[in-house]
């Protein structure tokens, strides 16, 4: 895992996450929210990581804040990924972005964590109509991860 | 609510200050998109195994 990622607190629930962007442009709440839902009697969380805007007091992830500081974000996001799993081991994450760009982003957190990543999790994309385990280099549509069972 | 799994590790803070976004409108677009996605074509069969 790359180390250099932002410092995040968590709500009483553990199903949403914040920590602060900081950079050329200030600082920048980011929220990741898992909110469950259920498909065929079993229990998944929708992941969705956008900014806080003040003006419009919502989320969104259309924003390009440009603070220079991606690579650590993605790295913060990931470990969220990592600890929501902590918190709910057998509830499997499923995420895509709100345009193939945003997905792209995903793609890179997940590319750049792998190694980390796959010690704790089973990771999968969604490729030409089917899962299949994540690679990297390939262009998913979505994606879903798991807590490795013990 | 999913059973949370209560955790020794104190290397997250929770925070009360932290509010819970699960109705925000940009998440349960979020949410909507998903499911129709995973109602359509299901999770990773290797998650859906008892």
């Amino acid at each position: 895992m790359n180390n250099d990622r932002y410092e995040f607190i968590t709500s009483e629930s553990h199903l949403t996450f914040e920590f602060q962007s900081d950079g050329p442009k200030g600082k920048i709440k980011k929220i990741v929210n898992f909110r469950p839902y259920n498909v065929n009697g079993r229990t998944y969380f929708n992941l969705a990581f956008g900014d806080w805007n003040e003006e419009s007091a919502r989320l969104d992830d259309m924003a390009v804040s440009n603070n220079h500081d991606t690579s650590k974000i993605l790295a913060t996001v990931a470990a969220i990924a990592l600890k929501i799993t902590e918190y709910f081991p057998d509830i499997a994450v499923a995420a895509s972005g709100s345009s193939q760009a945003r997905t792209r982003l995903y793609q890179m957190a997940i590319s750049a964590n792998l190694n980390e990543i796959e010690k704790a999790l089973d990771v999968y994309g969604w490729y030409q109509g089917s899962w299949e385990p994540f690679t990297r280099n390939i262009n998913y549509e979505a994606f879903s991860v798991k807590r490795k069972q013990k | 609510m999913p059973t949370r799994k209560k955790l020794p590790s104190k290397s997250v803070t929770d925070s009360h200050k932290v509010r819970d976004y699960s109705n925000d409108p940009f998440v349960l677009e979020k949410g909507r998109r998903m499911k129709a996605f995973i109602d359509k074509n299901g999770l990773p069969e290797a998650f859906t195994k008892k």
